[in-house]
């Protein structure tokens, strides 16, 4: 039988900018305060009357080529079998080269243990499973995760119906995260996006 | 684009399920048994271990979705959603998830506190919870007049044994906090239709149009509403109108959004109304069986509130009004929003009843997709059921005959005043020094020992009003707590929830049940008998007594089990008033209200414009106060994980207006209100510009700005090792709060209400909240 090959599907037409995800990560994953490994990015774009806001989700793209990975000189970060990239917390030694080669800037050194971590899906949840805790508590259902691999699953439907995006896609590093009717703004400027609602640091882009 | 929709398929799922099973034989059972499970389940995350659960009932917000306590080591280690709740449906918000830091908050109280300073000081000594008991009870028998004892809880719908508590005493005074929140909203609906409330069916609609609701931020039903909601508007295709004085997450999602002058909602939707039938694009069977004026009496009347004349006061434009209003007629079926938000100003009653109006006229009343009665289960009073002491002066304030609700903005006035002595006043979940407008006076009156000669506050955090008791009884939370919770259902089918505690009271905090039941007995002679139960099931059975169908599935145990029951095989019920009526004097729905006309209102739907925001000043700017997802009002302030997304509230303004006064992003500013009777005045903010405002107008967020409740809930760091601070309640997170000194100062924000006079609409006698002129300088 092939592998499982795990993602998500976050459609953003359904996103109405909670934070439930947010906090479902918090509390799933003991996230210390101070960092996040699930966390919502907002953009206000345009002028007065037309000014929207724009939401985006981010979280780890648990990629099909990681390239924190492949610069793990512990293989602390490795690849499972079904797609999920995980952290042998054991073999991590803090050295930071997986936080410097992630493109998506997901990573995070847990100020409590000093190691580091990210989302992995939830993977101690689906070998039980379960879905991931973002996908079971969100309100409106914007979160599909599955198999890609079986064509009747859910997510591989919704991949076959609707036209998505990824995350830096020149990166080539396939992204196993995917956004349907994400705005292009919340797209890019990647780097520069932990965002909390009252915080001056949400992105305005005036044109 | 073809799109597969979420709830297509689930259908598909469990059609394919079948297929599945029938092919079994083949190999496919194992597919089968590989889906994953969607919620109602948690497992250890290193040992992967099953963890024990239970399911109960959240109070972060008034929606009391169904939730599932995890717990591992009688320790709750992560709150989740109940999949079998028909209206979350095992979805849960921010905030609910959130309530495992109102459990272990390090600054709870666990131990009884007397008062060992002057009130306010935050000064106490630990005593006995014999001495806390005998103190209060002694105080309580000793009050002369039996209406001296003064209950203040948020909710008397949801509060049942503050209100018991009040009436065995002979009190008539159990106030509760809703006025502050809706109660314009209520009355307009009562009055109006015979309900209080309403319950959009939006997953069904086609056309919803949005009166400064913003149910993708804040619902009384928020999970299991904006779940509905957003089905709509993806599966349905609805198309979503919001008119709002700022960009919020449902404006920001709509397919149109207008900018509306604050306080000119009722007007818009009359005007609406006006060309629905000037064009005659209204529903005339509907408009003749159904209520009780003509449509020729109806036309003539609104004959007055033309396009042109809304688009002078609204700012929304005479041809975008024309359009809207027939879009709205014509797609059925259509509905409207208002959350509480067109009827917090002093002209909300009619506002609503106008917006009201739009459905009425297009039969779009009580239809699948349509505008909806609420529909909820009621509960009964066990037995023996306290006698109804009668109407009180804070209760029933003379001036605002029609207000169903107490005047709760008043009420401190009207202590100040000596309307009303007081004896005792016991404040339970109600925070009325945090949540009210006008809040010096608020402290003031609880801070003079003459006008509040006792105060026991019943409440696990030494919150704003509870820095100012005599003495603390240590509640249990929510999470550890007991009752029985309905409300109006989403689904537009009823159901009955359980609050049951997930993990038992922390050290010496005890349930309000076992706190009014001790104080009653305490108390005796007449009162104990109507807290005379064995155990605490006793009384949630005589609560759902009335229910058969519950009764018969098993009643508490079988709540114990699930969490909610509601009727298997129901279906909801559309326009049920057509074998019933209306629960109005006439049966019908009243859009020409005697009640009103006996009082002395305008008896139709109508406008009147705000003194004082037709004309502003160049330099004069309207407030208003909004909340959002990750905070609610009072109840959620100590949360670590919903301040960490939420912790402050600049003070939105649009650029250009800003730029006029000189003021740029992050400057230092001070809001002064112009008129208006409050003690605080002024408040000092920083500015935060942004394209998504009405340039009249400035805004600051609700449920930040604390100035007692702990701590976490006022931005410090606590240190993990405090040997202050008990075992149970400790966490390394809480020395790693990093706001206090972040971004804006104060990082965990201002209480915008302490400048807000206590102002009511006359006929509902709730709060206007979004009504109050500033001006903003830079200092």
């Amino acid at each position: 039988m092939a592998h499982k090959r795990y993602a998500m599907v976050i459609d953003i037409r359904r996103c109405i900018g909670c934070h439930a995800c947010s906090v479902a990560c918090k509390a799933e994953m003991a996230v210390p305060l101070e960092v996040n490994a699930t966390w919502l990015k907002i953009v206000e774009k345009g002028v007065y009357p037309d000014a929207r806001r724009f939401f985006l989700p981010r979280t780890c793209n648990n990629c099909e080529d990681a390239i924190c990975a492949r610069n793990c000189p512990t293989k602390a970060t490795y690849k499972r079998d079904d797609g999920i990239v995980a952290v042998d917390q054991h073999r991590c030694i803090g050295c930071k080269y997986c936080i410097a080669s992630c493109p998506y800037d997901v990573r995070y050194i847990n100020p409590l243990k000093n190691i580091v971590q990210k989302c992995y899906f939830c993977s101690h949840r689906v070998d039980a499973g379960l879905v991931p805790a973002c996908v079971e508590t969100c309100p409106t259902r914007a979160i599909v995760f599955g198999d890609r691999n079986d064509p009747r699953s859910e997510i591989s439907q919704v991949l076959a119906a609707n036209a998505t995006n990824v995350l830096k896609a020149e990166m080539q590093t396939g992204p196993q995260v995917f956004y349907i009717s994400a705005d292009e703004s919340t797209m890019s400027n990647v780097e520069e996006e932990i965002n909390y609602y009252t915080e001056p640091t949400l992105i305005k882009l005036r044109f | 684009m073809q799109m597969i929709s979420r709830r297509d398929f689930l259908k598909l799922g469990a059609a394919s399920t079948a297929v599945l099973a029938i092919e079994s034989q083949f190999g496919a059972i194992a597919h089968a048994a590989e889906q994953l499970v969607e919620g109602g389940r948690s497992v250890n995350r290193t040992s992967g271990l099953p963890r024990s659960f239970l399911p109960s009932t959240c109070t972060q917000c008034p929606a009391g979705c169904g939730i599932i306590g995890y717990v591992e080591e009688s320790r709750l280690v992560k709150i989740g959603g109940n999949t079998k709740h028909i209206s979350n449906q095992g979805a849960l918000c921010a905030r609910g998830q959130a309530g495992i830091n109102a459990l272990y908050d390090p600054n709870r109280i666990l131990k009884p506190l007397k008062r060992a300073g002057s009130r306010g000081s935050g000064e106490w000594t630990e005593i006995s919870w014999e001495e806390a008991l005998t103190e209060v009870s002694g105080r309580i028998g000793g009050i002369a007049n039996r209406n001296e004892f003064v209950m203040l809880t948020d909710d008397l719908g949801r509060d049942d044994l503050a209100r018991r508590f009040t009436w065995a005493l002979g009190s008539g005074n159990a106030l509760e906090g809703t006025g502050v929140y809706n109660a314009n909203k209520l009355v307009a609906t009562q009055l109006t239709w015979g309900r209080a409330g309403d319950m959009p069916d939006v997953s069904s609609s086609k056309y919803i149009l949005s009166f400064g609701a913003n149910p993708m931020e804040n619902h009384t039903e928020f999970v299991g509403f904006v779940r509905r909601l957003v089905d709509g508007m993806q599966d349905n295709q609805a198309k979503v109108v919001v008119f709002d004085v700022r960009l919020t997450n449902t404006s920001a999602k709509s397919n149109e959004l207008y900018y509306t002058a604050p306080g000119t909602y009722g007007l818009l939707a009359l005007s609406m109304a006006q060309v629905i039938m000037q064009e005659g694009l209204y529903d005339a069977t509907f408009i003749d069986r159904w209520t009780n004026v003509s449509a020729a009496d109806l036309t003539r009347h609104l004959a007055q509130y033309t396009p042109e004349r809304a688009e002078a006061e609204t700012g929304v434009s005479a041809s975008v009004i024309r359009r809207i209003a027939a879009e709205f007629a014509t797609t059925k079926p259509a509905t409207t929003l208002t959350d509480s938000m067109a009827s917090s100003y002093s002209n909300g009653v009619q506002a609503e009843r106008a917006v009201m109006l739009l459905n009425i006229i297009t039969g779009n009343v009580d239809t699948r997709g349509g505008y909806c009665l609420p529909r909820e289960y009621t509960l009964a009073e066990p037995a023996p059921a306290p006698a109804y002491p009668g109407a009180t002066v804070l209760s029933n304030p003379p001036a605002n005959p029609l207000a169903s609700q107490q005047v709760i903005s008043r009420t401190m006035e009207a202590i100040q005043k000596r309307e009303q002595n007081v004896g005792v006043l016991m404040s339970h979940r109600y925070n009325i020094a945090y949540s009210n407008p006008d809040l010096g006076t608020v402290q003031d009156v609880l801070k003079d020992e003459t006008l509040v000669p006792f105060h026991v506050a019943v409440t696990p955090y030494e919150t704003e009003t509870a820095i100012y008791a005599d003495i603390i009884l240590p509640e249990a939370t929510y999470l550890e707590d007991w009752d029985i919770e309905v409300r109006p259902s989403p689904e537009q089918v009823p159901f009955v929830s359980l609050r049951q505690p997930v993990v038992p009271a922390l050290k010496e905090s005890k349930t309000f049940f076992d706190i009014t039941r001790e104080l009653a007995n305490r108390i005796g002679g007449s009162v104990a008998q109507y807290f005379a139960f064995k155990r605490v099931d006793d009384y949630l059975k005589g609560r759902i007594a009335g229910i058969g169908g519950l009764v018969g599935a098993g009643g508490i145990d079988y709540l114990k089990q699930h969490g909610v029951w509601y009727e298997p095989t129901s279906r909801p019920d559309y326009g049920s008033y057509a074998s019933t009526g209306f629960a109005t004097p006439s049966g019908r729905i009243e859009v020409y209200s005697s009640r009103m006309a006996q009082h002395g209102y305008d008896p139709l739907p109508s406008y009147e414009a705000i003194a004082g925001l037709g004309n502003l000043h160049e330099n004069d700017m309207v407030l208003t106060i909004f909340d959002t997802a990750a905070q609610f009002d009072s109840r959620t302030g100590n949360c670590m994980w919903l301040n960490e997304i939420e912790h402050n509230n600049p003070v939105w303004m649009n650029p250009e207006t800003a730029h006029a006064l000189g003021i740029e992003e992050g400057d230092h500013i001070k809001l002064t209100r112009k008129d208006g009777e409050a003690k605080i005045r002024s408040l000092e903010s920083t500015a935060y510009l942004t394209e998504g405002i009405h340039p009249k107008v400035v805004a600051m967020a609700n449920g930040v700005g604390h100035t007692a409740y702990g701590a976490i809930a006022q931005g410090e760091k606590i240190p993990y090792d405090d040997p202050e601070i008990p075992v149970e309640l400790r966490d390394p997170n809480t020395k790693l709060v990093w706001w206090e000194h972040h971004g804006f100062n104060p990082g965990h924000g201002v209480n915008a209400k302490q400048i807000v006079p206590a102002l009511v609409d006359p006929v509902g006698g709730g709060q206007a909240w979004g009504e109050v002129v500033v001006t903003v300088a830079k200092i």
